[in-house]
């Protein structure tokens, strides 16, 4: 018997519309070398009735209105997806919502005031929660060690936490903003994607429940502890008779259209994202980290925020893919600013950082750090209080 | 609401069938009580086994007559899975002849390989074109692709009582429906969403509606397409589970009922669930078959289980509890002859015998009870021996490799897979996308098993699949 040291690796591929990678999730190319989730944006833009998609949304929202305190809980982060969403459901489909807010606890002061203006506008119950910041800083570690990613708490988080609350304030119907078939294709394109357990666990959770991350964490944490990241139980969301569906699944979704709308009626305002072309500035702006997160990405898998945007609006015919290509060699890549930030945090040096996502990086993928430069720090940086 | 009687007559997968319908808001009850049955409105005969012990045990509990009696006479409206299905041709020839219920005109013949180079039993994911109009597959599209394990397959007399076709070597028989009486080849019940969508289906079909629309012609099925099977291995030490490095160190890596959902979610193709302990703490299959049963109620998935299992009886708790194959190792190469009786009684097809090979004196070598002890042999003579007593499947793991993401070692699973006509599984090292294609490609398994990749690396099994699939393998 010999041994083997296992085929060489080959450069990633692109697709041959929209520019992403192969590294992105489940990408698959067809004969074309076109990718699955352009194709699902295609059966989105060709094949989906959506004046009957939008009936079908009239008479489920009419099923709910009025029966319950709520006639639907939105969860609500403040950027531009939820806060359309909002909108919409309140001004165009005259719902009441509980509006629910999961504070992963590195919002910009942009955001914040967006946020503030919006329910203060709109009229709207509001809530919001922060779970505590000294066990979201242990499971933090815990998930970039395992998986690369430092965001579980804040995965979990939104989607699981809104859920609790939809038990607890008895408001059966959820609705989110986009489906995930914009971006990925976890899902397929011709069923209406349900926002239930099963996506959770299939790719919102890094494939980590609360009561898996309890014992890998240890540390004197309990399960208790975890409680606002754990999906309800079965039993308690069949009690609830609970539909958590998407918007986007019965209104064509579009975010340069539906930023422009937001921005004239409820003020809302974009900001500056690091590693990304001002024109893009109403994208992402929650997050004080989503320039080390979309670093991580950067290093794990080759593709950047300014790639990913690109694909979208190659899409949607705004940019050409010369445009994108050129784009992306001058936004992507850069180290963030903002990752000083994270390691004082985190406790973390830069060089334990790097061995961490060098060990996450995903075949066919290489990184090669000698290449990366620094970026340009954001004008709020300075704001940032995390401790 | 429908009351389904799952008739249990000691032949497995009633655990994983009753939940299934449960799943669906069906009241369900498991029985061999003749009042039960004739009080039921639907009638499900599940069954993981031999064909003769099959007729015998129902024979033994005077089964054969109410069956008869209630759907034959009366017209209930049955399911038949797997074995369940074969039963019903006028006679089997797995390890001998034998007298089948004789309710379709059809035999259960080894499956015909053709010129292909297939393994003898089918194990894994394949596609199914089936007959426009059939109310079992009503609202699925294109070939959606289901759960098997069998190395039989029923021949039938009457092909226009055939519902769905699929091809492993040769054409074969997937899906039948003759009135009342529908069978499936498949395991619905471990099929996942395509396989619920059948149960329900069944659930909803009645007798007393106007007959279905005529239904269309079959559809042509694919050559094979054998499609390489993904498989996480779940690590059960006390009430969690762990990852070990060369079954050493080890890593707390999740919940024992969480974790296997997550994977189902992310469209695993199986899961091996192992007791790492039990055989060094000699102490059976009690805590194993507690897992078993939880993971059985959430995951509707196939599962294969292993761990200080010793005899017949500690399989046939496994099998009861919802494992559709068990997994042997120790107690193998203690007494071989253990691998036969329990292929006689429960079909080898369920039969995993797990070989765990370490480097020795620089030669590889086959070690039992968690690695721990050495037994002197050699892992292709052991694995050609356990194929010959009657292993459905071998689970090929290298304790060198086994959680330090070095990749498969790959010389060994080639040497094995050449050696035996069964499918093998490769385990141990896996640790970039890459090796999963190598073991499939250059080191010729089956099917791949990983861990670490999926718990220490930003990486799970649909995304992997996805990789998989552009490199040309087929995955489900």
């Amino acid at each position: 018997m010999s041994d083997t040291t296992g085929s060489p690796p080959t450069a990633p591929r692109r697709c041959a519309r929209c520019l992403l990678l192969e590294t992105h999730d489940t990408l698959v190319f067809d004969e074309a070398g076109v990718c699955n989730v352009c194709r699902n944006i295609e059966h989105k833009q060709q094949k989906i009735d959506w004046q009957a998609r939008e009936q079908e949304l009239h008479t489920l929202l009419d099923s709910y209105r009025g029966k319950y305190a709520y006639d639907c809980l939105v969860p609500f982060s403040g950027g531009k997806d939820s806060t359309f969403t909002l909108y919409a459901l309140v001004k165009s489909y005259g719902l009441k919502p509980l509006v629910v807010c999961f504070d992963h606890g590195f919002m910009r002061p942009v955001v914040l005031a967006n946020t503030e203006r919006t329910v203060r506008q709109l009229g709207v119950d509001f809530l919001k929660f922060r779970a505590d910041w000294k066990v979201v800083k242990k499971v933090m570690l815990e998930s970039l060690k395992r998986k690369g990613d430092f965001c579980w708490h804040c995965h979990t988080g939104i989607f699981a936490f809104p859920m609790q609350m939809a038990i607890k304030f008895d408001v059966p119907l959820v609705i989110w903003g986009q489906p995930s078939t914009e971006y990925n294709a976890f899902f397929r394109a011709d069923e209406p994607e349900m926002v239930d357990e099963k996506r959770f666990n299939r790719y919102v959770n890094l494939g980590i429940t609360a009561e898996d991350m309890v014992g890998m964490v240890g540390d004197g944490i309990e399960l208790r502890d975890l409680e606002p990241f754990r999906y309800p139980s079965k039993e308690a969301l069949r009690a609830l008779g609970y539909r958590s569906i998407c918007l986007g699944t019965y209104i064509p979704w579009d975010v340069k259209e539906q930023t422009r709308i937001i921005e004239k009626e409820l003020d809302w305002r974009g900001d500056l994202v690091e590693g990304v072309p001002e024109a893009y500035s109403y994208e992402k702006i929650e997050c004080a980290m989503q320039g080390v997160r979309d670093y991580l990405r950067f290093i794990k898998r080759g593709m950047g925020r300014t790639n990913h945007l690109a694909t979208i609006d190659i899409r949607d015919g705004r940019l050409t893919r010369e445009q994108g290509l050129r784009m992306m060699e001058e936004h992507d890549g850069k180290r963030p600013a903002s990752l000083d930030v994270f390691l004082r945090f985190m406790g973390l040096t830069e060089a334990e950082f790097n061995a961490i996502a060098m060990q996450h990086v995903v075949d066919p993928h290489r990184h090669d750090p000698s290449r990366v430069q620094r970026g340009p720090e954001l004008p709020d940086q300075h704001l940032w209080k995390l401790e | 609401m429908s009351r389904v009687a799952i008739i249990d007559y000691g032949m497995g997968n009633l655990y994983s069938v009753a939940k299934a319908f449960e799943a669906l808001h069906a009241e369900v009850v498991v029985t061999d009580d003749p009042e039960q049955i004739r009080t039921a409105d639907r009638v499900v005969l599940p069954g993981v086994g031999a064909f003769g012990e099959g007729m015998k045990n129902l024979a033994a509990r005077g089964l054969t007559k109410v069956l008869e009696n209630e759907i034959l006479c009366h017209g209930k409206p049955f399911l038949g899975i797997c074995l369940g299905m074969q039963l019903l041709a006028r006679e089997g020839f797995e390890h001998g002849h034998h007298e089948g219920l004789g309710w379709l005109k059809a035999s259960v013949r080894p499956l015909d390989l053709g010129q292909s180079r297939l393994r003898k039993i089918q194990i894994g994911w394949n596609d199914v074109a089936h007959r426009p109009g059939s109310a079992l597959f009503a609202g699925l599209q294109g070939t959606p692709s289901f759960y098997f394990v069998h190395g039989y397959h029923l021949v039938t007399d009457e092909p226009g009582s055939v519902t769905g076709v699929s091809h492993y070597g040769s054409r074969f028989v997937a899906a039948i429906q003759q009135g009342n009486i529908f069978g499936v080849q498949f395991h619905p019940e471990k099929s996942q969403e395509s396989g619920l969508a059948i149960l329900k289906n069944f659930l909803r079909w009645r007798p007393d509606l106007p007959s279905d629309p005529v239904m269309g012609d079959l559809p042509n099925v694919p050559e094979t397409s054998v499609k390489a099977r993904l498989i996480p291995t779940l690590l059960l030490e006390g009430s969690r589970l762990v990852k070990t490095v060369q079954f050493g160190l080890r890593r707390d890596v999740g919940d024992p009922v969480k974790a296997p959902m997550v994977y189902d979610a992310q469209m695993a193709d199986e899961l091996v669930y192992l007791d790492i302990t039990a055989t060094i703490e000699d102490r059976g299959v009690d805590r194993l078959e507690e897992a078993v049963r939880r993971v059985t109620g959430e995951c509707f998935m196939p599962l294969t289980a292993g761990g200080g299992i010793r005899s017949v009886e500690d399989i046939r708790q496994l099998l009861t509890a919802g494992a559709d194959k068990v997994s042997i190792n120790s107690a193998a190469v203690e007494r071989p002859a253990l691998i036969g009786e329990a292929a006689r009684l429960f079909g080898r097809q369920c039969l995993m015998v797990s070989i765990d090979v370490r480097t020795n004196h620089r030669r590889r070598e086959v070690f039992t009870h968690g690695g721990r002890r050495s037994t002197g042999l050699d892992p292709v003579e052991w694995a050609k021996q356990a194929a010959a007593a009657g292993a459905g499947e071998i689970l090929l793991t290298s304790i060198d490799r086994e959680g330090t993401f070095r990749g498969y070692d790959i010389g060994l699973t080639k040497a094995v897979t050449e050696a035996v006509d069964i499918p093998v599984v490769a385990s141990g090292g896996a640790g970039k996308l890459r090796d999963l294609v190598d073991a499939v490609v250059a080191g010729g398994a089956s099917a791949v098993a990983a861990a670490s990749l999926f718990h220490f690396r930003d990486h799970s099994p649909i995304k992997a699949k996805a990789f998989m699939k552009r490199t040309g393998i087929h995955t489900r």
